[in-house]
């Protein structure tokens, strides 16, 4: 008899928020995974932490802060409030089908088809009213792209909280770092008034200090991703987006410590994510696809063939070098702000697009080159000539140019993806 | 004074070469935020660009894909066909597909060995103390290119003077607008939107002349008459009259806009400090409202369109949306209640550059027509 997931059919009628929903998914999955295998209940516990925080933040006298784009979320943990980088959501939902697809269209009936399904769902499920929570201030940058900068200030106008926003500079300069600090020192007044207390700068260190070292952890996890065989699955790139909203949260430190290990104890056993060998060492140009993970463990069983890593969700590790020194500190939340997955390469000049390829291509061993391209994701399919242009020049490897939405199964099943992605790499790159 | 030539809808390349042929630079311009009195007072010939009749954009899509939108598609074939024939390009990141014709206008001229010059600026998306300063600066540093590339120095007599030619412009296109306002105006909207697109490939001197010598000729014109809806026309770049040609043949008659390459391209006046010409500049152009790209001017966007439908005395509004525009994809979820709130109905279309749906275009805009006159 097949699997009810009653929960997800209470979401589909009104009766059930998303968080609420989410949250005891993985509540769900982690009690499960106690009882079966305890030793993998950490790849559990960082969504617990992040969504039961979430649903519970405002129970327990904490301000929720909802967050779109590059912010200095830093300083929202250090004024002791919970952020909610909405991107998760949508990142969450996308594997439910039909739930999924009730707030895309739901969006769609009030802007455009064509518009990105991330924002689609983040505004569908605010349309719906089934977030389940208001947050107490939503915060915003200008970045990352035409859609979310249409679905945000709807969203704000129907949440009706206090808001701020951050431009983030066109270029990504001295200039653009300047720039971002001034509105850094705006957001702290913003955040001030909002909580009705000053910054404490020994909780502010504190966060930088976890901050820091949740970054050096993905540092050391992007360099474990450099060895050949590839220590750990295509499909665990997709909590890099944690990193986002949770830098600087000791549940991301202690996750990404736990992955730590296991890829370093994969190396010494000299065993690799693809349980058959490793033949093919794939660059993803954009995205994940989130709809359809279990397509990676499929290419990594039956080709052979592992994500290395997604240009956009790449993580640029910076680190907090100077803790005492809180001028140097705003200017590496900067930084920090131009360097986030998918501002670093798709938000501006198609040329930090190249720099980001170049760094991973010079770096990770790749030998086949995949423009797995979300369709609302416009700007990037209008740089796919630009982008693989330059990787047939400069490395000599053709890219498979390949149309997903990323968060809308509907588009295209992951059997259509993987076998699409199968035949190329066993026709064209043929190793 | 033959004024014709705005009534030409077809770029107007003569103008560029006449000017090139002088030693003089032109730039071929994207999007609303790159200010055209900078480049006129360093000598350098803004060419807004467009692609007006742009039928076939199969190459230009091999570099930007059919994801996306195809006015930026077709500019970019413009630039691969030689129609624009222009020393380089100045974009801000208007949208995010302005950017990549830029990108790909760049990439394009390498791979072919074309000689370009080509700047981009940074156009915060908000209007803030913070970012005017950010932005006034970005206005400076692409003054010191212009300069470079001219040779001419770029005095505050000579910014002064070419903000007080685009004024001049802006003026007379609201004398223009204003003539829509009569009952039977002297113009169609296909007309008007003919003589403002005539501005983004000529001299401002020049165009402001024959806007004068029509403006004063108006008074001798016919009046339309025989239309059933009077009409607003708001959306995506739109550069073709035809369009609105097909929906006026079926009995509307669009005497009004906020299009980015109507109206809105003009503005109010220009007020500039003398003692900090470009943070007056960079105010302004923060400011003005030209379309949804800023983050915060949505309620002043719908305020400035329920206005227009208001003082126009439209009968209903044209949402037109360019396929793949994401700026102009959300703004019927308030600015719909809001003209409703006036009783102006909206009609949403969708269109392509390019008038391939024009049957269907005219169906649809005859049944909204026929819908409107009964309400009116």
């Amino acid at each position: 008899m097949a699997y009810v997931d009653e929960l997800l059919n209470q979401v589909i009628r009104g009766e059930l928020s998303t968080t609420d929903y989410i949250a005891s998914s993985v509540e769900g999955k982690l009690a499960h995974t106690l009882q079966k295998d305890p030793d993998s209940t950490w790849i559990y516990d960082l969504q617990v932490a992040q969504w039961c925080q979430i649903r519970d933040a405002q129970k327990n006298g904490k301000k929720l802060i909802a967050f779109g784009g590059p912010m200095p979320v830093d300083i929202i943990y250090a004024f002791d409030c919970q952020p909610y980088y909405l991107d998760q959501l949508p990142l969450s939902t996308a594997p439910k089908g039909d739930m999924n697809s009730k707030f895309v269209d739901l969006c769609e009936s009030k802007t455009n088809q064509s518009m990105c399904s991330i924002d689609k769902v983040e505004m569908g499920v605010l349309l719906a009213d089934q977030y389940g929570l208001k947050p107490d201030a939503f915060v915003y940058s200008t970045v990352p792209c035409d859609s979310s900068r249409i679905a945000y200030p709807i969203m704000e106008k129907i949440w009706g909280c206090p808001v701020f926003n951050i431009d983030l500079p066109f270029r990504r300069d001295a200039r653009g770092a300047e720039y971002l600090v001034q509105q850094t020192r705006e957001f702290i007044t913003f955040m001030e008034n909002l909580t009705g207390k000053k910054l404490d700068m020994d909780k502010m260190r504190e966060c930088m200090e976890i901050a820091n070292r949740s970054n050096e952890l993905i540092g050391k996890l992007a360099d474990l991703r450099k060895h050949t065989p590839c220590p750990l699955p295509g499909m665990i790139l997709v909590t890099n987006a944690c990193m986002s909203g949770m830098a600087a949260d000791p549940a991301m430190t202690a996750f990404l410590e736990k992955e730590l290990e296991v890829g370093e104890m994969m190396i010494e056993l000299g065993m690799g994510a693809c349980m058959n060998g490793e033949k093919y060492r794939m660059l993803f140009l954009q995205n994940m696809l989130w709809t359809e993970l279990k397509a990676y463990s499929y290419m990594e069983r039956e080709f052979g063939a592992i994500c290395i890593m997604d240009v956009l969700g790449h993580y640029h590790p910076d680190i907090y070098e100077h803790i005492d020194d809180f001028e140097d500190c705003l200017r590496v939340m900067a930084v920090k702000m131009m360097n986030l997955p998918m501002i670093h390469g798709a938000a501006g000049p198609v040329d930090y697009y190249c720099d980001r390829i170049t760094y991973l291509m010079d770096n990770f061993n790749i030998n086949a080159s995949v423009f797995l391209g979300h369709v609302g994701c416009k700007h990037t399919w209008a740089s796919t000539k630009i982008l693989s242009d330059f990787i047939q020049e400069r490395y000599g490897m053709p890219t498979l140019l390949l149309d997903v939405d990323c968060i809308d199964g509907r588009y295209k099943s992951g059997e259509e993806v993987q076998n699409a992605i199968g035949e190329y790499l066993t026709t064209v790159v043929k190793l | 004074m033959d004024y014709q030539k705005l009534f030409d809808a077809s770029i107007d390349k003569e103008s560029i070469q006449a000017w090139r042929s002088q030693g003089k630079k032109a730039l071929g311009v994207i999007c609303c935020h790159v200010p055209h009195e900078i480049l006129y007072a360093a000598d350098v010939l803004p060419v807004r660009l467009r692609a007006t009749g742009c039928n076939d954009y199969n190459e230009a899509e091999v570099w930007m894909s059919s994801f996306s939108c195809s006015f930026a598609k077709s500019i970019l074939q413009y630039f691969i066909d030689g129609i624009y024939d222009l020393d380089g390009l100045v974009t801000s990141d208007g949208c995010m597909q302005a950017v990549r014709i830029f990108d790909n206008w760049k990439a394009y001229a390498k791979k072919n060995g074309k000689d370009q010059s080509l700047f981009e600026i940074g156009a915060p998306r908000m209007s803030s103390p913070t970012t005017k300063l950010y932005y006034k600066e970005e206005l400076k540093l692409l003054a010191g290119e212009l300069e470079k590339l001219s040779g001419v120095t770029i005095t505050t007599e000579r910014l002064l003077k070419s903000i007080a030619l685009h004024n001049e412009q802006r003026l007379l296109v609201k004398q223009l607008l204003e003539l829509q306002k009569a009952e039977s105006p002297v113009i169609t909207g296909a007309e008007a939107l003919t003589i403002m697109i005539a501005a983004t490939n000529m001299p401002v001197e020049t165009y402001n002349e024959l806007l004068r010598a029509f403006l004063a000729d108006a008074s001798n014109r016919t009046p339309v008459s025989g239309h059933r809806a009077r009409l607003l026309i708001i959306g995506s770049a739109l550069d073709n009259p035809k369009y609105i040609e097909a929906i006026e043949n079926k009995g509307g008659l669009v005497v009004a806009d906020t299009l980015c390459l109507g109206s809105m391209a003009f503005g109010d006046e220009l007020v500039a400090d003398e003692n900090d010409i470009y943070a007056s500049i960079a105010s302004y152009y923060l400011d003005r409202i030209v379309c949804p790209r800023m983050i915060d001017n949505r309620d002043a966007l719908h305020d400035l369109i329920v206005k227009k439908a208001v003082d126009y005395k439209v009968d209903g509004v044209l949402y037109e949306k360019m396929q793949n525009c994401e700026c102009w994809g959300g703004e019927n979820t308030y600015l719909e209640p809001a003209l409703k709130d006036v009783g102006v109905p909206i009609l949403y279309l969708e269109r392509e550059e390019k008038l391939a749906n024009i049957g269907q275009l005219e169906i649809r805009a005859e049944a909204f027509i026929e819908m409107i006159e009964k309400e009116g």
